[in-house]
């Protein structure tokens, strides 16, 4: 089939500007700014050593990962029910309140930013864990009720009321036939929400000073510092991506029979 | 028995509530208030909104912005839906597929507009060496136009694969009997995707359509990073207006004000378009 | 960086009318629709099916699109116009759409 060909086109246009991003993580800054070289020809290191024993860095990297998990859990735990209750059953208004539920990830953050900081002020959250990841909920919990509620809908409802008639109480058809049903739902919601927490950074920045700073902040942080010190910043865009790469990889079959489950 | 759904919806409610309507609620005080640093906000009704109204630069904003997401609605949807239609069904192949695509997906948005910043640099990028090859001289800094099909660009490298993944979840729901049933009928290409793939799409269409008008309306650190908004004003969107009203500007209540103009425009668009794919191709009724 | 405005809600009347009366606005159609359910129709102008709730948030929709062109066109001279084209515009939407 020649249709592949488009693909593996599309897929060379997507590595170009990783390829070079990597390329010039490996140079250093007087090779960058010279000149245009497709491989780095002075080969070095010192943009990842900088990177990985700063604690500066460090610190971004593990804040970030924190912060996206804690997001991850609370939208995964506060849309399951809710998408549940939307794929199950029919009540008043419930089209409306899906539609507003939505609403709420087209809130521009740039909208947000000043009420979020203030209301996190008076409840003492900025610069925390808790400010970025609970803010992060505006857009990320609207999407993963509406994906979950399309892979929930993909279950067909006889299979709640068997379980029902077969004697399962509710909480253990949760957890025994529900859940592991649509765990690949569940996989890609995480996926898309962890993806969409850890780069985000208008909010991040707005709620953090120092001590929760974010990798994304850490970053534009080291911009404004007196000139752009393009080989660090590769490497750390490099860095930045491997997590993400990490759990494509990992959830890859999941994500595979998940995308491929329900309408999504 | 009947409150049960709304048991269910208690956990989600309350964490919008702290994450969007508390906010909400002062934002739509703001916008009515005047807030100079260092005074007492004092009242003065509609006047943030008339002077926003009456702003070019908002109006020029707006306008950008609906070309913008217009150029990256007709580009990304039909452009991603092909792909995912070459996309493997099956195999190594499809891992493979999704974690390459899924990569830039994964990039701090930030980052994305750095990469993009040191490929149009006029002395070390690679775009201009390559025009400057074909004879052309290419400029983000100085030539609207370039600036403009960049962040464009960008955007398509940046966004496209999410709606691959959309539309290759969707592709791969539809039951293969009906693609036999086709063949047996001997549809052509063209039929067969007009009457088997698109309308068992609609679903997922609607969620790719509508996820890229949101987040392109909110585009905000990608340009910010490549252009800084410039040359002029010529790629400053929405998002880009409000944060300088909201934070780089003295007038808080100018900015919450924007917000609410802004945020009433996606909500308009989304809902018509919304409706309008719900009830495309199907008579009356709809699922969801 | 950010200046905080002294108290962080700074309740203002309008803000109070506005969503006292989209409370009171939800509550009115949750008792009409549970004495009399209006599920979908397709009798009004629109060619598709809508609930009385979606011809509600129609209306408002087009309130609001008022309001701007009103403030746009008009700038604060008799704001009170919007709110009588709005009521008219849900009256019309719920029964008409």
């Amino acid at each position: 089939m020649n249709k592949k060909y488009y693909l593996i086109l599309f897929l060379v246009f997507l590595l170009i500007p990783i390829y070079w991003m990597i390329n010039m993580s490996f140079k250093p800054n007087s090779e960058i700014l010279s000149r245009l070289t497709l491989y780095p020809h002075e080969f070095t290191l010192a943009n990842y050593e900088e990177i990985l024993t700063s604690e500066f860095w460090r610190a971004g990297y593990i804040n970030s990962i924190i912060m996206a998990s804690m997001n991850v859990v609370f939208v995964v735990i506060a849309a399951l029910p809710a998408a549940y209750a939307f794929s199950r059953w029919n009540f008043r208004g419930d089209k409306h309140l899906f539609f507003w539920f939505l609403t709420n990830r087209m809130a521009p953050p740039a909208a947000f930013m000043v009420p979020f900081f203030i209301l996190y002020s008076n409840m003492n959250l900025i610069d925390t864990y808790w400010a970025v990841a609970l803010a992060h909920c505006l857009f990320n919990l609207p999407l993963a009720i509406w994906i979950l509620e399309g892979f929930m809908s993909g279950i067909p409802k006889e299979i709640d009321e068997m379980a029902f008639i077969d004697g399962h109480s509710f909480t253990s058809f949760c957890w025994n036939i529900f859940l592991p049903l649509i765990k690949p739902g569940i996989a890609v919601t995480a996926f898309l929400t962890f993806m969409f927490s850890w780069v985000e950074l208008l909010l991040a920045r707005t709620l953090t000073n120092e001590a929760a700073q974010p990798i994304t902040v850490t970053l534009t942080r080291s911009l404004g510092a007196g000139g752009w010190d393009w080989g660090v910043l590769a490497a750390a865009g490099v860095v930045a991506m491997i997590p993400g790469a990490i759990i494509v990889y990992l959830v890859r079959d999941l994500l595979a029979t998940g995308f491929s489950m329900g309408r999504v | 028995m009947k409150q049960r759904p709304w048991l269910f919806l208690l956990p989600a409610l309350l964490l919008v509530s702290i994450s969007a309507f508390i906010p909400l609620i002062a934002v739509m005080n703001y916008s009515q208030l005047t807030l100079l640093p260092g005074t007492q906000p004092y009242f003065s009704g509609l006047e943030n909104f008339i002077a926003i109204l009456e702003d070019e630069a908002f109006r020029g904003a707006l306008y950008r912005q609906f070309i913008f997401s217009f150029l990256v609605l007709i580009t990304e949807i039909p452009l991603g839906l092909g792909l995912a239609m070459c996309m493997p069904k099956e195999g190594p192949g499809v891992g493979v597929s999704l974690v390459l695509l899924g990569i830039p997906l994964l990039i701090p948005w930030n980052v994305v507009g750095i990469i993009w910043r040191v490929f149009t640099r006029s002395d070390i990028g690679v775009l201009p060496a390559a025009f400057d090859w074909v004879g052309y001289s290419y400029s983000v800094s100085s030539s609207t136009a370039d600036a403009w099909w960049t962040v464009l660009a960008m955007d398509i490298w940046h966004w496209t694969p999410l709606v691959v993944l959309i539309c290759y979840a969707g592709l791969q729901a539809i039951p293969q009997e009906y693609y036999m049933a086709a063949k047996i009928d001997r549809a052509s290409p063209w039929k067969t995707f007009r009457y088997v793939t698109l309308p068992n799409l609609r679903g997922v269409l609607i969620i790719a359509v509508l996820l890229r008008l949101m987040d392109s309306f909110k585009i905000y650190a990608e340009p910010f990073v490549l252009t800084g908004g410039g040359p002029g004003n010529s790629t400053t969107f929405l998002s880009t207006y409000t944060s300088r009203m909201a934070i780089g500007g003295f007038q808080m209540g100018r900015g919450a004000a924007t917000s609410l103009i802004y945020f009433f425009i996606v909500i308009l668009l989304s809902f018509v378009i919304y409706i309008v794919m719900l009830n495309l191709g199907q008579g009356a009724g709809g699922d969801k | 960086m950010i200046s905080l405005p002294p108290d962080w809600l700074n309740w203002t009347i309008p803000t109070l009318l506005f969503l006292g009366s989209i409370i009171t606005l939800l509550t009115g159609m949750t008792i009409w629709d549970a004495k009399d359910p209006g599920w979908s129709t397709t009798e009004g102008i629109l060619p598709i099916a809508t609930t009385r709730g979606d011809r509600l948030f129609m209306g408002l929709l087009i309130t609001g699109c008022i309001f701007c062109l009103w403030l746009y066109f008009f700038g604060q001279t008799a704001v009170w116009g919007v709110l009588v084209l709005g009521i008219l515009s849900i009256i019309g939407t719920i029964n008409f759409f």
